[in-house]
């Protein structure tokens, strides 16, 4: 089935990054750039999303490395699938990031388009967005992915949404347990 | 306030991992992730549900490589150190006096040190080779002045040495492969470069005939193995010149 398989590239994927963290917790410089060279694509396209600016996206990249380094003895299996502990170290940094710099505008279309852009899927793409996605509805769907990919607060996207706060805040509370519902099934 | 409604903490587990809970109290909840290892769990898994929010994996262009240049800087990383590095950071082990475990100490660093030469794909070379002057040598730099590659080939026997200066640009699924360019207007490939470390390889006659008619070498990318053409296939990176000695 090709889910299956291809859910199995995914696993065996991961098998190689914890072997190089594992080796990067040992001092392996070789293994820290191999891991580098696979997953830094990766995270600095989280980082662009979030941070809507190359220079601050370059500069958290940076730190997350550093801190990868010096920190990969911390992963174990009990942190989830590397990728998903390597992105999350970007994104939680790149929170960090914009609550030290602010963002230069408050909100703005640049930022709008470069989330939409990054879902946007090219005429005939087979790629697609997660089923359970799918289930949400579009207000859910919407003030959640700005929340995650964009980094934005939730008075931020009732602001730019022009909608009451408790309504942005009912449709996140709302996705996130369909979310649940549908990815513990 | 006390952490111990399931419910709550997995609501706050998702705020936290969504990203919309900050400041004061997004510290706080770190301090309590590190304490607590049900709540690290809790925020894990939120962790593993956000994922369906990634847009669909497509092409993620590398960052610019001054990146990790920087990276390797801030955290000291000469370039030319494998071997010291691995040393230092070995993780002290308990030590136990005997000759016995001195002599296995010995072959693991043995093993050690010719594991970390084979990586860096190194064949020791004759003795009498390391003394005497290369007949060519070209130097490819990066656009920003950078030495990254020191080429240097002998003859009789005719040997490649290829010492990395500094880091190349990592690259996802391409590999650098430096080429001759002679006369005649053929590349001829020198084989792949290391992206670390240093490379010693022999040289065949028809290469060390190509560098003769060549004025200047040429490194491409090329898929994993190098180009499966024997021509340059993809993006032409570096030209340097090729200097010869004077015989």
């Amino acid at each position: 089935m090709a889910t299956a398989s291809s859910t199995d590239t995914k696993a065996q994927d991961d098998d190689a990054l914890v072997a190089l963290l594992s080796r990067t917790a040992d001092g392996d410089r070789v293994a820290f750039a191999e891991l580098y060279r696979l997953t830094a694509g990766a995270l600095f396209a989280v980082l662009k999303r979030m941070l809507s600016s190359n220079e601050a996206a370059e500069d958290v990249l940076q730190d997350v490395y550093v801190s990868v380094w010096l920190k990969a003895g911390e992963y174990s299996e009990q942190r989830g699938r590397a990728l998903t502990w390597l992105k999350s170290i970007a994104r939680y940094r790149a929170i960090d990031a914009l609550r030290r710099l602010g963002r230069e505008r408050p909100f703005g279309d640049h930022e709008l388009e470069s989330i939409a852009a990054a879902y946007a899927l090219p005429t005939g793409d087979e790629r697609k967005l997660h089923h359970c996605i799918d289930e949400l509805s579009a207000d859910q769907r919407n003030s959640v992915q700005l929340a995650y990919a964009g980094g934005f607060t939730q008075q931020e996207i009732a602001a730019s949404l022009a909608m009451p706060l408790g309504t942005v805040k009912s449709w996140i509370r709302r996705a996130l347990g369909a979310l649940k519902r549908c990815m513990d099934r | 306030m006390k952490y111990t409604d399931p419910t709550l903490l997995d609501a706050l587990a998702a705020r936290y991992a969504l990203g919309t809970m900050r400041g004061r109290a997004r510290q706080r909840f770190e301090r309590l992730m590190r304490e607590r290892a049900d709540v690290m769990a809790q925020v894990v898994d939120w962790e593993r549900r956000l994922e369906a929010l990634d847009p669909p994996a497509g092409e993620t262009p590398a960052p610019p490589a001054r990146v990790w240049h920087r990276i390797v800087d801030r955290l000291g990383h000469a370039p030319n150190d494998e071997l010291a590095s691995r040393r230092q950071r070995q993780r002290p082990k308990p030590a136990r006096p005997s000759a016995f475990t001195a002599l296995a100490a010995g072959i693991a660093a043995l093993l050690l040190v010719s594991g970390t030469w084979f990586v860096a794909q190194q064949v020791q070379p004759p003795s009498e080779v390391l003394e005497r002057a290369p007949a060519y040598v070209s130097v490819i730099a990066n656009a920003d002045g950078a030495d990254v590659w020191l080429v240097q080939v002998y003859d009789d026997p005719a040997q490649l040495r290829v010492r990395v200066n500094s880091a190349p640009t990592p690259l996802d699924d391409r590999v650098y492969e430096l080429w001759m360019l002679p006369d005649d207007g053929v590349p001829v490939s020198l084989g792949l470069l290391p992206t670390f470390g240093a490379l010693r390889t022999q040289v065949s006659a028809v290469a060390l005939d190509a560098l003769a008619r060549s004025a200047n070498l040429a490194v491409s990318t090329e898929p994993p193995g190098g180009s499966p053409t024997g021509q340059p296939t993809g993006d032409v990176v570096f030209v340097a010149p090729l200097a010869r000695a004077e015989i």
